[in-house]
């Protein structure tokens, strides 16, 4: 189909929509040379950046050792305290501490024992019978566990026999021979000393835990009346009881942690550690039966005190049945204390972790021009020289600081700042004379000791000294010069903290005197060197108030400007002349924070 | 607002904005390319360039107007500044054909062959001419941008127009016999 068109027409209808896909490439290049720009772009920060980065890294490589250090030795611990308790308890302080801590629980629980090894010890004799009586009953009830024990028995006394020069020998040997061979004779023996103890033993074997536990709270109220035998061999039965009620369960755990125990009461013996007392009572405590066979073993002196040794048998019983419940569930009942401990610690983390955020370190350099000048017209070299004008020379100060971002409003910044002050007292006139009288407060040199200085106002016009000879007299001013070394101690708080800041500053200043020099300027321009001022006191201080402008104007890297009013407290040592200095300074500079 | 949204991400240098504006864009740019250029060659280097002058001065675009029309002003200038400097031989006609109506066969004239003949102009003409005709812009401000007067540029226009038609002419009678 043909038309007639203006050749304007045809091409603007053919183009209305005209879109065409550039080939794939083009973006591919155009991405390419946009990253590149964006490099150039930004070379330097970039740099900047990683170095920020590894600068970073680097700190938080150290605090991460630290702390990993830390959370690894506890990890550790709980790891002894849970799967290895045969290997580590023996050497290892801070194990103990670290289960006294956390079983404080238990320890409250079993506060009144403290001298259960004592009473063990003492009726080692006793317990052994009573033992037997046990071994008895569990060899008609429970054939496997009997024979279990007596694999214990056989370990336990292996462990013991290493140490063949304690004196526990003998308590092994006989602990062995009754654990083993010679139940028969011991049960005879038994027998023939406790026949009834035996039939209350038995009677209590056969009943139930709670009544022992009722008998025996029973028998604590009268405690005198009861036979000692009986109630100890009652109590010791009721452990025993219930060891075997639970030894099906629990059997592994108990023999390692009886173990334990032996290791730990031979520990004891030899060392006497507290600690180690307190971690080994518990164990002791939480398998009381078990440890009573263990602790047999160990020799004692002989038999002690029965009263006492009764009550505290009954608690040990009260106790005994408490922990053998409480040993049914050690394993679920330590993982708790585990995880609040385990919570504890990463509380403590979490805390370390913000207080990380906060910590803000900040390095700062500093110049600022100091307009010194004094509240009153006093003069510290003389008192006739108060009424003189005096003349306030601004001098520079420079120095470096060291700030700290105790919290986020709060900061603690120290540094140190070279300081001079410097100042003329006007209108003086200075002449040689052989009766020279110096300043107050100045200890002349050789020059200052043959001169005498003079406010204008105050001398004579005469010029005839008086020896009647004709002296010259100089105009000129004095000018004192004071060097410090500066040690600001300031306190900030952050009253706005953005891109822009501003805090305000309090603090103190301590100043080391370094530079102390006056000399005398004559009105044509000499200078001489008098002496110095004797009335300075080496170190003074100021207390120092200010305002802190800062803007951050890139990164980490601040600029401050901080004009501080710093008043100085005990510049003269004695006689101030009523002079009391002050500088205004215009603290400017840098600060890269880290 | 979207494509606001992604303007603004583009002012912040985020590549991916980048690659939506282009993806969205080059179509339309590309073609302004392929009208503006020699060549396809040369129309895929101004695109390029033209895309990178976009994301460059994007921050100066301030939402007035479309974007899309700033842009291909951005790229127009791009394309015009190349040919600007260049001396285009100067025929001066004084006899400017015209009569400019062609005879054409719809099915015949693609739009590749209408681009084809558009690159093959000189340069000049052809800046002209699309502007002019295509981009809609006025004799005076086709004067101002290509620094010429408005009589060059009209004769450049009419110039064009007679070598366009001149092409169209030839391909419909070449093209005859196949269709036939």
């Amino acid at each position: 189909m043909k038309e007639i068109k203006s050749i304007e027409r045809l091409f603007q209808e053919k183009f209305k929509d005209f879109e065409a896909t550039p080939p794939l490439e083009s973006w591919n290049n155009i991405e390419a040379r946009l990253n590149k720009k964006e490099k150039k772009r930004r070379v330097i920060p970039f740099w900047f950046k990683s170095t920020g980065i590894a600068a970073s890294l680097a700190i938080a490589f150290f605090l991460f050792m630290n702390k990993g250090n830390d959370s690894n030795l506890i990890k550790n611990d709980s790891k002894i305290i849970n799967s290895n308790p045969l290997s580590n308890v023996e050497g290892e302080p801070e194990y103990n501490t670290f289960q006294t801590k956390s079983n404080e629980e238990k320890t409250i629980k079993n506060g009144n024992l403290l001298d259960e090894e004592l009473f063990l010890n003492d009726n080692e004799d006793l317990v052994l019978e009573n033992n037997n009586n046990i071994n008895q009953n569990e060899k008609s009830t429970q054939n496997s566990i009997n024979n279990k024990n007596n694999n214990f028995n056989e370990r336990v006394v292996s462990i013991k026999k290493q140490k063949t020069n304690k004196p526990s020998v003998n308590g092994n040997e006989r602990f062995n021979n009754q654990g083993l061979a010679v139940k028969n004779k011991t049960q005879n023996k038994s027998n023939s000393k406790k026949g009834k103890n035996l039939l209350v033993n038995q009677d209590t074997n056969q009943g139930l835990v709670v009544n022992n536990k009722t008998q025996n709270k029973s028998n604590s109220k009268n405690v005198k009346e009861f036979l000692v035998d009986q109630d100890i061999n009652q109590g010791l039965v009721t452990n025993n009881n219930l060891n075997i009620d639970n030894s099906k369960e629990l059997f592994t755990n108990q023999n390692s942690n009886s173990s334990i125990g032996n290791q730990l009461v031979l520990n004891d013996t030899e060392e006497k550690k507290t600690l180690i007392d307190k971690s080994k009572l518990e164990l002791l405590n939480s398998n009381n039966g078990l440890n009573n066979e263990a602790v047999i073993s160990e020799n004692s002196s002989g038999v002690k005190k029965i009263d006492t040794l009764l009550i505290e048998n009954e608690n040990i019983i009260a106790n005994a049945i408490e922990d053998s419940i409480l040993l049914a569930s050690v394993e679920t009942e330590e993982n708790p204390l585990e995880k609040l401990l385990k919570e504890k610690l990463e509380g403590k983390n979490v805390d370390e972790k913000e207080k990380e955020k906060r910590n803000k370190w900040a390095v700062s350099t500093v110049a600022s021009p100091v307009y010194f000048n004094s509240v009153s017209n006093g003069s510290s070299l003389d008192s006739k020289l108060e009424n003189n004008t005096k003349d306030y020379v601004s001098s520079l100060s420079f120095g470096v600081g060291l700030e700290y971002a105790v919290s986020k409003k709060w900061s603690i910044k120290a540094g140190i700042n070279t300081l001079s002050l410097d100042y003329n007292t006007n209108d003086v006139v200075f002449f040689q004379d052989v009766n020279a009288r110096m300043m107050e407060h100045i200890t002349p040199t050789q020059t200052g000791s043959m001169l005498t200085v003079q406010s204008k106002n105050a001398t004579s016009q005469s010029s005839i000294n008086v020896s009647g000879t004709l002296v010259q007299k100089f105009d000129g001013q004095i000018n004192q010069k004071m060097g410090y070394v500066e040690v600001p101690l300031e306190l900030s708080y952050k009253l706005i903290d953005k891109k822009f800041g501003i805090n305000i500053i309090g603090g103190m200043s301590t100043l080391f005197l370094n530079e102390n020099n006056v000399s005398l300027v004559s009105s044509n321009g000499s200078e001489i060197n008098i002496g110095e001022a004797n009335n300075l006191n080496n170190i003074h201080f100021s207390s120092n108030v200010g305002l802190g402008f800062k803007y951050t104007f890139w990164k980490s890297f601040q600029a401050n400007f901080q004009p501080m009013f710093k008043y100085q407290i005990n510049t003269f040592s004695n006689d101030s002349g009523n002079f009391k200095p002050y500088f205004v300074g215009l603290y400017s500079g840098i600060s890269f924070s880290f | 607002m979207i494509l606001e949204q992604i303007i603004n991400d583009c002012k912040k240098g985020d590549t991916n904005a980048q690659e939506q504006i282009y993806k969205t864009l080059s179509p339309k740019i590309f073609s302004v390319c392929l009208k503006y250029s020699r060549s396809y060659e040369e129309a895929q280097d101004n695109l390029q360039e033209g895309f990178l002058l976009i994301f460059e001065k994007i921050d100066k675009y301030n939402f007035k107007g479309s974007f899309e029309g700033w842009c291909k002003r951005v790229v127009i200038n791009y394309v015009l500044q190349q040919y600007r400097n260049q001396n285009v031989f100067e025929i001066v006609s004084e006899n400017i054909p015209d009569n400019n109506d062609i005879e054409i066969d719809d099915e015949n004239v693609s739009l590749d062959f209408l681009t084809r003949i558009i690159q093959e102009l000189p340069d000049r003409y052809r800046l002209v001419f699309n502007l002019y005709v295509l981009d809609g812009y006025s004799h005076k401000e086709i004067s101002e941008m290509l620094n010429i007067n408005s009589g060059t540029s009209k004769s450049n226009l009419a110039r064009a127009k007679t070598i366009l038609k001149e092409k169209i002419e030839l391909n419909s009678k070449m093209s005859i016999p196949k269709v036939k």
